[in-house]
């Protein structure tokens, strides 16, 4: 394996593996990343086994095709502190020779035979989206998705596909959020599910460079692909039975509050100042003058905010929300309009904005 | 059968059997009506444990050649003479019927020379009394006052006699009477002997502090805390039985620091004017005073004198006097709790660590350290009083008191006990190296010793010192985290070493208990989108139901799901936010009852389960040995001991921390 290869592609596509191959394995090829020259391009392949993907660049000049597997830590270190524009990379035997105007790093590989396969995508995709479209929806629901395993598997995202209707959905509990689109081109008309681990799709919003690429996505068995151009990512999907997450979105609320997201985004925030470890809820005081968010902390102090609202409908009524929960929804929320509804103090509120994205999100009693 | 008046000696022998059971209560009569009599000084000479010879010499007011024989007639008495003064009991003694009692069953002589107006009469007077054969007055030749004494305890009722045990352990009784009087009187002097050999030598002095720490030993006299508290008048109480405006109650006491608790309450010693008394009320409010200061196998010694209006207190309710009634009990309880409590809080518990201690009294104590017994060498043990005084400099030698090892101190010193002995090398190399370290690198560095917050370890610490020296007042205590599980660092006194996860859980309980038991307000709670489904088995789904209103202050709402399962809707945020499993809390809470070790049901038992409960809750989300704390969080934690209160102990009773003093360094780095 003979290249010259641009340092900031080679830099940039290392950093990405870096998510995936984090140096930890005991077993050596483990924390490492296979270099795969082809004829006209470099690909970095990487994997811990559960996530896998093949990042590609054009920016090589590739002398002698070969692979090779280099430890991802090291090959990433002397590629970021490199000053040359470009590096030439050479292997000999077990080891990789990496050249700049002043420097030679010998380093010590592996035999890329030991390195685990990673599936390429291949065969047709059962949808394509837009990455700019993808993007959002990852955004707007895989902070939501439980940390730790629980009965249903929700420690992952939902992707359900109908037709042309897809949806995304993610949930700890406490919390629900989904976001919805229209496909544009949907090849299949079946329907579709899979439960997608948010670090897989951390790294597929890592890779969205072009808002206006197409992202080719197939679920095969117990797997999810992801084709970004000339790029891929293989997921293992999260086993177990997602929640029916419908029967859990609230219907006929009879409080409706309108009112402009920043604005609310900068009262939630103050009032959570005054919030501590045993008394982190905020009051949402909803009446027609408008919205008052109150919080108190024990020893510390008290606060209130007032919040214009644009409009409300119903009765008035207080309930208490984490502030941090609301918070999330807001910052996903990609339009500056929202909506919040509610029906009583000890059951859940429900706040959207535009037609997309919802936000289930269940009370504290203070 | 016919019915018959019991001749007079079998009366007062009935009258005896309950008034004295045992050579103690004899002395403890006897000594009664000293005191009654206005001495000063009471002396006692015991000899065989009290079957043979019991002695009470006394330099009080004494009896008149008239008053002599009736002394030891039933029901004679110059303390009482209406049923109203029954209500109103200033004197220790008022029935009229110990000296008869004890004068039925043993060889009574009772000699003595009256005091009148301040003058000795010039002659005093003596009665031999056996049973029921009763001497004539003879002239006698004593000093003022009285003398009596009791030979052949007994001797006609073969039953009892019997049942006297050996006169050593009789003696202990007698001495642990004695003490408890002398306590209460600091104003006359006494002594004990004992088969002619004195056991007790207490001169008389001016305050209570200084006679209980001559009893309780000189080498207590540090880890006992004085307290003392005036009532202001109550209206409702305002008014005693005999109409009279009722003073005030008052309490003064000794507390003493959790580090010298006992395995028994032995050492704990209530009065009511001036009368040693028993009452579980009150020994529960000491208890409750010590809640997570001391472990559960623990009793605190505690020294308690209640000085009560007469007429709040009902002491003719026990046949030996050794119980009274309040008028008040609940007010008596939180009166004591909070007095005692209050002190407590005052004072910084923290005990001190000390290196390769000698150790001398401490064991006499029943205390624990760390001794040759389990061939330790180097140990660390807690700062027993007396046992920084003097002793030997090896402090290598066996504690002579093996019984003692092994039962929980509830302190450092058992965990070090338990700990296997290359743990305790481990900590001892810890400390001193961590001392050393701190000596002259303050600042986090790269030592194995140190922890660092993974992957921000370099950068930040590396730009420290110049951050440092640009701002050369106002230096930053060191803390630094060794081995996940303690923190180090210093006060004004020497270098504090603090158990993670100890103090976490102390700053949790206080935390949820302000909220629960002070503000009573239910946890805050989270309630859920699903329900959390937990299948519990059938059996116990109703105790769950039974559960509910405890789960409910605790902000849990649970609720049978089925014949089999319960649902949790709602669950503590702040759980939530250190990762405590629902499923795992709720299983444990009701292990924890099934084992009969958590009651529910009834209020008092209600009280106590929820403390217990915020203790599993505190216990599970405090942060635990071996977990990383980052520097903002350890500096977070230290800085809660000055908010919460009770911060030296664990809610079990563990200290949170330990003292390495300056003084103690000095000493082992040879620098006096
Ligand atoms: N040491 C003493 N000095 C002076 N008087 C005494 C002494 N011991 C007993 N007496 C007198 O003898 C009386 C009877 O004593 P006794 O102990 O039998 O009864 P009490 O003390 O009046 O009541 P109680 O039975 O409750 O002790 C006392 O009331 C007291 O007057
Ligand atoms: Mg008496």
């Amino acid at each position: 394996m003979k290249l010259v290869c641009d340092r900031g592609a080679l830099a940039e596509a290392l950093g990405t593996a870096r998510m995936v191959v984090t140096g930890r394995s005991p077993k050596p090829v483990l924390n490492c990343v296979k270099l795969v020259a082809e004829k006209d391009r470099l690909v970095v392949t990487a994997t811990d086994l559960e996530i896998g993907m093949h990042l590609s660049t054009s920016k090589a000049d590739i002398t002698e095709p070969g692979t090779m597997a280099i430890p991802a830590d090291k090959l990433l270190q002397i590629v970021r502190e490199s000053t040359d524009p470009t590096l030439t990379i050479e292997s000999e035997q077990e080891a990789v020779h990496i050249r700049g105007q002043d420097s030679h790093f010998k380093v010590h590989g592996y035999s890329p035979a030991d390195y685990p396969a990673v599936p390429a995508f291949s065969g047709s995709a059962d949808f394509v989206i837009p990455a700019g479209t993808l993007g959002r929806m990852i955004e707007q629901t895989y902070f939501a998705a439980a940390r730790e395993n629980s009965r249903y598997a929700i420690n992952g995202v939902l992707f359900e596909r109908e037709g042309p209707k897809l949806a995304i959905v993610a949930t700890d509990g406490h919390r629900l959020a989904l976001t919805r689109t229209v496909l544009e081109v949907a090849q299949d008309p079946g329907s579709q599910k899979s439960i997608v681990p948010p670090k897989t799709l951390q790294l597929v919003l890592n890779l969205m460079k072009d808002p206006e690429l197409e992202i080719k996505v197939r679920i095969a068995e117990n797997q999810i692909l992801f084709q970004l151009g000339e790029s891929s990512v293989c997921s293992t999907m999260v086993e177990g039975n997602f929640p029916p997450y419908r029967d859990v979105i609230p219907k006929e609320l009879d409080r409706k509050a309108h009112l402009l997201r920043d604005a609310l985004l900068s009262a939630v925030k103050r009032a959570a100042l005054l919030t501590n470890e045993e008394s982190k809820g905020v009051r949402f005081s909803f009446t027609e003058e408008g919205l008052v968010l109150s919080s108190r902390a024990p020893e510390m102090g008290e606060a209130e905010i007032k919040v214009p609202l644009s409009r409300f409908e119903g009765e008035p009524i207080d309930i208490g929300f984490n502030p941090g929960y609301v918070l999330d929804a807001l910052k996903a929320a990609h339009d500056e309009h929202i909506t919040i509804e509610l029906r009583a103090s000890g059951k859940p509120g429900i706040l959207r904005t535009g037609p997309d994205f919802l936000y289930v999100v269940m009370p504290v009693s203070l | 059968m016919a019915i018959r008046i019991l001749p007079k000696l079998v009366v007062n022998q009935i009258a005896a059997g309950e008034v004295v059971d045992r050579p103690a209560s004899v002395v403890k009569e006897l000594v009664e009506n000293s005191l009654d009599a206005g001495a000063g000084r009471v002396d006692v000479a015991i000899e065989e444990g009290g079957r043979q010879l019991i002695r009470v010499a006394d330099d009080g007011s004494g009896m008149s050649p008239d008053d002599l024989p009736l002394a030891a007639e039933p029901h004679a008495t110059s303390k009482l003479e209406s049923s109203e003064q029954l209500a109103r009991i200033a004197t220790l003694g008022f029935r009229g019927e110990a000296v008869a009692s004890i004068a039925s069953v043993s060889r009574m002589l009772i000699a003595s020379r009256a005091v009148i107006d301040g003058k000795p009469a010039a002659e005093g007077y003596q009665l031999q009394v056996d049973g029921d054969q009763r001497s004539d007055l003879r002239p006698w030749a004593g000093n003022p006052g009285t003398v009596v004494e009791v030979r052949d305890l007994f001797f006609n009722t073969p039953a009892r006699r019997k049942f006297l045990r050996a006169p050593s352990t009789e003696f202990g009784q007698i001495a642990d009477m004695f003490a408890r009087l002398a306590m209460a009187h600091p104003q006359v002097g006494f002594t004990l002997s004992h088969n002619g050999r004195a056991t007790a030598n207490w001169p008389r002095v001016t305050s209570l502090t200084q006679r209980c720490i001559a009893v309780l030993g000189e080498e207590l006299a540090d880890a006992l805390l004085e307290f003392e508290h005036d009532q202001p008048p109550r209206l409702d109480a305002g008014q005693s039985a005999s109409g009279a405006a009722a003073r005030p109650p008052r309490v003064w006491g000794l507390a003493g620091l959790p580090r010298i608790a006992r395995a028994s309450a032995k050492f704990q010693y209530l009065f009511v004017n001036g009368r040693p008394i028993r009452d579980r009320g009150i020994s529960h409010a000491f208890r409750e005073a010590y809640r997570g200061l001391l472990a559960a196998d623990r009793q605190p010694v505690m020294v308690v004198m209640l000085e009560l209006d007469p007429g709040q207190v009902d002491v003719n309710v026990h046949p030996t006097k050794a119980e009274v009634r309040f008028r008040d009990p609940s007010a008596m309880h939180g009166l004591v709790l909070g007095a005692i409590r209050r002190r407590l809080l005052l004072t910084d518990l923290t005990p001190d660590a000390r290196v390769g201690l000698p150790q001398d009294k401490w064991e006499n104590l029943g205390g624990t350290s760390i001794s040759a017994e389990d061939g330790q060498v180097e140990g660390w043990t807690v700062d027993g009083a007396g046992a920084a005084r003097g002793g030997s400099a090896s402090g290598l030698e066996g504690s002579g008191s093996p019984g003692h090892a092994g039962r929980g101190e509830g302190s450092f010193v058992d965990r070090f006990r338990r700990m296997s002995p290359s743990q305790q090398r481990f900590v001892y190399e810890d400390v001193r190296k961590a001392l050393a370290e701190s000596g002259h690198k303050p600042e986090m560095d790269d030592s194995p010793l140190l922890d660092h917050a993974e992957g921000e370890q370099s950068d930040e610490t590396a730009a420290k010192p110049a951050v440092e020296s640009a701002a050369p007042v106002a230096r930053p205590v060191p803390i630094l985290q060794v081995h996940k599980s303690y923190i180090v660092t210093q006060d004004e006194q020497g270098i504090v070493i603090v158990d993670q996860h100890a103090l976490h859980e102390r700053v949790m309980f206080e935390e949820l208990s302000r909220r629960v038991l002070g503000e009573g307000r239910p946890l805050e709670s989270q309630r859920l989108l699903m329900p959390e489904l937990i299948k519990i088995g059938a059996r116990r789904v109703g105790l769950v139901e039974e559960l509910s209103p405890l789960l409910q202050r605790l902000g849990i709402d649970a609720a049978p799901m089925g014949p089999d399962t319960i649902g949790i809707h709602a669950f503590p945020t702040f759980l939530f936010d250190r990762h405590v499993s629902a499923e795992e809390f709720v299983l444990g809470l009701l292990d924890q009852i099934e084992e009969g070790r958590l009651e529910v049901g009834g209020q008092t038992a209600q009280e106590a389960a929820l403390h217990r409960v915020l203790d599993m809750m505190a216990c599970k989300a405090a942060v635990k040995a071996g977990d990383r704390l980052s520097e903002e969080e350890l500096a977070a934690l230290l800085a809660k001991r000055q908010e919460v209160e009770r911060a030296s102990n664990c809610p079990h009773g563990r200290p949170t921390q330990i003292r390495l003093s300056l003084k103690e360094l000095e000493k082992q780095f040879g620098r006096t």
